[in-house]
């Protein structure tokens, strides 16, 4: 008995580095894959020091695409992780709790008054993100009306979500298509279209939220047995429900201003990661982070080059990649 | 109020809405007692507890633990103190037994990454006294009931409390699983902890409690030694059905039988 659980732990904790170096490696692949489509190697590291031709193309296009795919990929990980723990359903999402609706809205708003005449290329970024804020200002202020918990999160998440969307479908049926194309090309996730004059701004604050994410895993372990017994293993659940929800709703509010809605990417990721590295949220917060980033610049080469020339919306293919492997995993056999 | 008492409970009153649960509680608990708390369904011994615990806080009355009001220690230092397995409990989560026992850790060890290998050899020294070392990789959702219970025992324990709260720790386990469970807490109590549980089987609480409350509405209706509480008379007027009180020859403990209404004659049913 006394030699009995020792090998296990040992076991599992070689399998865990093994899964965190696959994850690394697999995350490197798709970030040269993503740098370089089309090109062989040495053009891309000549591109990196060049600042013609292709180092051009490198540096306002691939680079900063690379580089926000990286970011929003792995923050939409970690507030899915996040989310999941605190609502206890493994199948919440970053956008569960009304988030992508007040952007959309913002967006939408956005386009009818015109303001990228006003805010040029800051404009769709802005309004997102003021919408985003005014969603989680409604759903959370509500929420503090009864006792905050996931019940009244989700409860009024979910209602502004459809309210937020109703409005944004209602202005739509009242507007020329044609006008509507590009918003509606965002609202379906789009990586092409942030300025790249933004990206210095977006990387810190897509970051920081992520890092002090790291830190509630052991408080998201505690968490996800319910509010009772949280408290009675020392956690504060009323206060560590405001923390968590601000901290997820603001770093996926960031990541919808930057790139619209990238559906699926913080529901499957979790979910099969949690499957292979086990519960803990720990190590599930670092190892989502890592997947989301692969997961999302991944399906951004593909929405590149699966129909080139023509470009696919980003949210079009995590989606149905997203479904398919969510579909796979559930009907599969235990 | 006993000025030594571990826990001083007074004049506590608690109400849901217009609904008054608890009414003018008054229990000092020492320090190494384990005491069963019984009484009819919805008699407020859940609520009892959970105030005990910290969960709810009393309308009217006081709590004191080892001298300083309830409600003066913040979360954190109290889950080092008390420890609370409440009724029921699901996983949405795939832990293993392993991750889930080292959890019972935190209040000690916030801010770290992981449970360090001081936390994790405490978690796994209290499963192999438990008798449940074998089980530790295995997932929680994979375990039956009698296992499931003790492995969120062994939680408790991993906090290393003063005190031990548990609501009904026994009602859904096998006559062998439930003396298991009730035997290792004895052990516990050896080693000087004190436990409050809440517990509907009238015969194992008279076997392994030391002391029993009785909860009626709200109110303590009698509190003592089980030869003292559990007699026919308090459990015929409690629980309105008529029983037969004996001695267990070995423990020497009342042990209480109910009797089906058919077997009694008229005169009986009458009274």
């Amino acid at each position: 008995m006394k030699e009995n659980p020792q090998p296990a732990t040992g076991n599992r904790q070689r399998r865990i580095i093994l899964i965190f170096v696959t994850l690394s490696i697999l995350l490197v692949c798709s970030i040269i894959l993503s740098l370089s489509y089309g090109k062989d190697l040495s053009t891309v590291l000549a591109g990196l020091f060049s600042y013609e031709g292709f180092g051009l193309v490198l540096r306002k296009i691939r680079i900063p695409r690379t580089v926000m795919a990286f970011l929003v990929g792995g923050s939409l990980g970690v507030c899915g992780v996040t989310l999941q723990s605190i609502l206890r359903n493994p199948l919440a999402e970053p956008y569960t709790l009304g988030v992508s609706g007040g952007a959309s809205l913002g967006i939408t708003v956005s386009t009818v008054i015109q303001m990228q005449n006003i805010l040029g290329a800051y404009a769709y970024p802005l309004m997102g993100f003021a919408g985003a804020l005014v969603s989680i200002i409604v759903v959370y202020t509500l929420s503090m009306r009864r006792s905050f918990n996931p019940n009244s999160m989700i409860l009024f998440g979910i209602v502004a979500s459809l309210v937020f969307s109703s409005v944004v479908f209602f202005i739509f049926s009242l507007l020329d298509p044609d006008k509507m194309q590009l918003t509606l090309m965002w609202l379906m996730g789009d990586l092409a279209s942030l300025d790249i004059s933004l990206i210095p701004f977006y990387v810190p604050l897509l970051l920081a939220p992520a890092v002090i994410l790291f830190f509630f895993g052991k408080e998201l372990d505690i968490l996800s047995l319910g509010g009772e017994k949280a408290h009675y293993l020392g956690v504060h659940p009323p206060r560590a429900y405001k923390i968590l929800f601000i901290l997820t709703s603001v770093l996926t509010g960031l990541c919808v201003s930057a790139s619209g809605i990238i559906g699926f990417v913080g529901l499957i990721v979790p979910h099969v990661l949690r499957n292979i590295i086990g519960a803990p949220h720990t190590r599930l917060l670092f190892a989502s982070y890592l997947g989301g980033a692969f997961f999302l610049i991944i399906s951004d080469v593909f929405s590149r080059y699966l129909l080139y020339p023509v470009e696919l919306p980003v949210g079009v293919v995590t989606g149905i990649f997203g479904g398919l492997i969510l579909l796979f995993l559930l009907t599969r056999k235990r | 109020m006993k000025k030594d008492a571990l826990l001083s409970i007074t004049g506590v009153s608690f109400r849901y809405g217009a609904q008054t649960v608890l009414n003018n509680i008054n229990l000092d608990v020492e320090k190494g007692e384990v005491i069963g708390i019984i009484g009819p369904n919805g008699a407020g011994k859940s609520t009892l507890l959970r105030l005990i615990a910290g969960y709810l806080s009393p309308d009217e009355g006081s709590i004191v633990f080892s001298g300083s009001p309830l409600k003066d220690y913040d979360r954190r230092s109290l889950a080092r103190h008390i420890a609370t397995l409440p009724q029921s409990l699901d996983m949405p989560f795939p832990y293993t037994v392993e991750e889930f026992i080292v959890m019972g850790r935190y209040p000690y060890d916030r801010r770290s990454f992981s449970y360090g290998a001081e936390e994790k050899e405490m978690a796994s020294e209290i499963m192999k006294d438990m008798n449940i070392g074998h089980l530790a990789s295995r997932q929680i959702n994979t375990l039956s009931e009698g296992e499931r219970q003790k492995v969120y025992l062994a939680q408790c324990i991993v906090q290393d409390p003063e005190v031990l709260l548990l609501d009904e720790p026994v009602s859904h386990l096998d006559i062998k699983h439930q003396m298991r469970v009730l035997e290792i807490l004895e052990g516990l109590h050896g080693e000087g902890l004190t436990i409050l549980m809440i517990l509907h089987d009238l015969n194992l609480a008279s076997e392994f409690c030391s002391r029993m409350v009785l909860i009626v509405q709200g109110s303590i209706y009698t509190d003592g030694p089980p030869a003292a509480t559990l007699t026919y008379e308090n459990i015929e007027k409690v629980y309105d059905t008529v029983v037969i009180v004996r001695e267990n020859p070995l423990s020497k403990k009342p042990f209480v039988i109910p009797v089906s209404r058919k077997y009694l004659t008229r005169d009986d049913k009458s009274q």
